[in-house]
């Protein structure tokens, strides 16, 4: 009887400020609703072909601008967008990063070896083969295609010397020199060259990689391939003789041959960089510069630009007592990103950057093109220098920031920095590198 | 202001914290003790924190930062003090004093390592081999400081503002000198605003990254913890000890803070009590 006394309950509306809270909160969530799109994060777009380099030189960059047009000539509705970066930023960080993100690349510039092998290992490379004819492939010598087993993931685009010695001609003339045939006649030259005011050799290793590669070249004559490579994977323990080749950067270093008084102090080699090595070598300043084959487009540009007043020669670097023929090389090249939304495109395009009238172009710059028909691309006579250098008979040893782990790339390339500035002799850079082989094991366990 | 409103306001800032800060904290830390093996996560423990104790290059980066917190001090805090000392009074040169002196502190230190780079450039540079081994550090804290001396100078202006007038009137009947007014009456005054420079100055100098990544790059007289640490995450691709490194840059930032923060304090009582006048015994 009670319960039906029981007044009902009071219908309880929401208060005023109950109203107001839940208002603010809708105009919020109405807010980022509309604005949904501005706050997304962004992502490539369907019609588009992201395409990323560090081709930097005009000249480079203008033959890569026409393949770009002329792709999207023959493909309406379908654009390229290039990213450029610096060389060393993109080898060091970049092409690492343009795999993370909403926007990756479709395209992308490599170097065959260690990044292309991770590249595939982490699933980041696409197989070309479905896209490629036997005919395609016909065109490349066989030793510059990178693969992965029965696939083909990597194009390539040349072929770079990484050491070769650049000299400016006249001064060689007024010195009565001659290209060396050893390296004990280099450095005769080196001293001979040297003096107040008269830089015999410009070299910029702040970064430690031009001289560096350099080593690895010296190394490669004195070990050989296979024991460089036993040497690199750790599993060959450095002594002073395992080192002996590196014998001519303490050499260097003892003869001064990277400085010169009123030119530049003992030790300038290591605060100097790559671009300051070249802009004093082009200006003049020194009679040599070590640099790879990717100079002669630098040297192209200085000529363009009406800035060089001498005639550059070249030389590989010359043989040392006891050495087996190597030459440091690195086949640049393409990978398709494997989440490419055009892979058909993607692949379309290289073979337009990879025919025969952009490499032709190319080959003018001094680059080395890795199709058969190379030969035949240029009569101009440093590319045919090169050429004629790439030709000889030598092992090809990789630079070792492209083939082998980049920790003991960096580890190596620091070894010969600090024996070139004296700070080490082979002994101590004997020890320092097995101490340090210690701990990156650990670190890669 | 009603609970669900404290929690309206509170939402956002916890969001933002959240997706930027906690969640990549925890993220780092948990990739400091997993490795991953061909795609599948595997436990390694404490593993690389032992690495990084025996790691040369790691001790070597951790001194540097050490050292270039105590040349930043000098630098960057006693400059700023010594600055703001002088240029106090208000007057109109001063004032021009104070904004020429606070203008680098706006520069972007990736511009202001690029310039000095090429300044201290061998070779080329008006003042060669200032950047060469054995004066790397000295030289990196002389162009911090010049960069943030002013805004040192800046926060001690505030402080020195807001000693009353009357305080320091007394000193001067008193026959206080200067130098007896900065040491009895302005530092112990001072103290929590010195207090908050060195924490400034503590973490700045541990969190430096871009002076040194723009001037010495590769260099091991110039690696400092955090240009290790990218290179390991990034440029040798080893993201479980980039992460160790990250964990125990963030220990002992936050342990030399709280360490920092109990030694000004015990120096700032000890300085109080000197400065007291001595009463009746």
């Amino acid at each position: 009887m009670s319960s039906l006394n029981r007044t009902p309950p009071a219908v309880r509306f929401p208060s005023r400020r109950r109203l107001r809270s839940w208002g603010v909160v809708a105009s919020v969530a109405l807010a980022l609703w509309f604005a949904r799109d501005r706050l997304s994060l962004s992502s490539a777009r369907p019609n588009r072909l992201r395409f990323v380099h560090s081709f930097t030189t005009a000249s480079e960059k203008a033959i890569i601008d026409d393949a770009v047009a002329a792709f999207e000539q023959s493909h309406p509705g379908l654009s390229v967008d290039q990213v450029v970066f610096n060389s060393e930023t993109y080898q060091n960080i970049g092409w690492r990063l343009q795999f993370q993100g909403s926007r990756q690349s479709d395209v992308f510039f490599t170097w065959l070896g260690f990044k292309t092998r991770q590249a595939s290992e982490q699933g980041w490379s696409l197989d070309l083969s479905p896209h490629l004819s036997e005919q395609d492939l016909a065109q490349f010598v066989p030793t510059t295609l990178g693969r992965n087993g029965d696939k083909i993931d990597f194009l390539p685009q040349s072929v770079d010397l990484s050491n070769l010695v650049w000299y400016n001609q006249q001064w060689f003339r007024t010195n009565a020199l001659s290209e060396p045939t050893s390296q004990a006649e280099w450095l005769a030259h080196c001293e001979k060259l040297r003096g107040p005011g008269s830089l015999a050799m410009v070299q910029g290793n702040r970064e430690y990689w031009p001289m560096g590669n350099f080593g690895a070249e010296l190394m490669g004559r004195s070990l050989g391939l296979a024991r460089l490579n036993e040497l690199f994977l750790g599993r060959l323990p450095a002594r002073a003789e395992t080192l002996a080749g590196l014998q001519l950067l303490v050499d260097f270093a003892r003869q001064g041959s990277f400085d010169a008084p009123g030119v530049l102090a003992p030790g300038s080699i290591g605060s100097l960089s790559d671009l300051d090595a070249k802009v004093l070598f082009l200006s003049g300043k020194a009679a040599q510069h070590p640099i790879g084959s990717w100079f002669t487009a630098d040297i192209r540009d200085a000529r363009d630009h009406h800035e060089l007043r001498f005639d550059p020669g070249v030389f590989g670097i010359p043989p040392g007592p006891n050495e087996t023929p190597a030459r440091t090389a690195v086949v640049t090249g393409y990978q398709v990103n494997s989440r490419t939304r055009h892979p058909r495109e993607a692949v379309e395009f290289l073979k337009l950057l990879l025919s025969r009238p952009y490499q032709e172009r190319f080959a003018a710059l001094g680059n080395l093109s890795a199709r058969r028909d190379a030969t035949t691309f240029t009569t101009e006579p440093i590319p045919r220098r090169l050429l004629q250098i790439l030709a000889e008979p030598a092992a090809m040893v990789p630079p070792p920031d492209t083939g082998y782990s980049p920790e003991r790339a960096a580890l190596f390339y620091e070894l010969c920095s600090d024996l070139l500035l004296g700070k080490l002799d082979l002994t101590q850079a004997a020890s320092h590198w097995n101490r340090q082989q210690v701990l990156i094991a650990r670190k890669e366990r | 202001m009603s609970r669900r409103g404290q929690i309206l306001f509170f939402a956002p800032a916890m969001l933002i914290f959240l997706v930027f800060v906690l969640l990549p904290t925890t993220q780092t830390c948990v990739d400091s003790v997993i490795a991953w093996r061909n795609g599948k996560p595997e436990w390694i423990g404490l593993d690389l924190y032992t690495l990084a104790l025996t790691d040369p290059k790691f001790h070597n980066a951790l001194h540097n930062n050490l050292i270039y917190f105590l040349w930043t001090l000098v630098f960057e805090v006693m400059v700023g003090m010594v600055l703001a000392l002088g240029l106090e009074r208000q007057t109109r040169w001063n004032q021009v004093l104070r904004v020429l002196f606070f203008a680098p502190s706006v520069l972007s230190m990736v511009v202001v390592g690029l310039v000095f780079g090429f300044l201290f450039k061998d070779g080329v540079g008006l003042l060669p081999g200032w950047l060469n081994e054995g004066n790397a550090l000295l030289t990196v804290s002389l162009i911090s400081g010049w960069a943030s001396a002013g805004f040192f100078m800046v926060i001690f202006l505030g402080g020195l503002a807001g000693i009353p007038e009357d305080v320091l009137e007394a000193a001067r009947l008193d026959g206080a000198g200067a130098w007896q007014t900065f040491l009895r009456i302005k530092l112990p005054l001072l103290r929590e605003v010195v207090f908050v420079g060195v924490l400034v100055c503590f973490t700045g100098a541990f969190k430096a990254f871009d002076l040194f990544w723009v001037l010495f790059r590769n260099q091991e007289e110039g690696t400092i913890v955090a240009t290790l640490l990218v290179r390991e995450f990034f440029q040798f691709g080893h993201p479980a000890y980039g992460s160790t490194l990250s964990v125990i840059l963030g220990v002992v930032v936050t342990g030399g803070s709280l360490l920092a923060m109990r030694l000004l304090q015990w120096i700032g009582t000890r300085l109080r009590r000197r400065s007291l006048p001595r009463t009746l015994p």
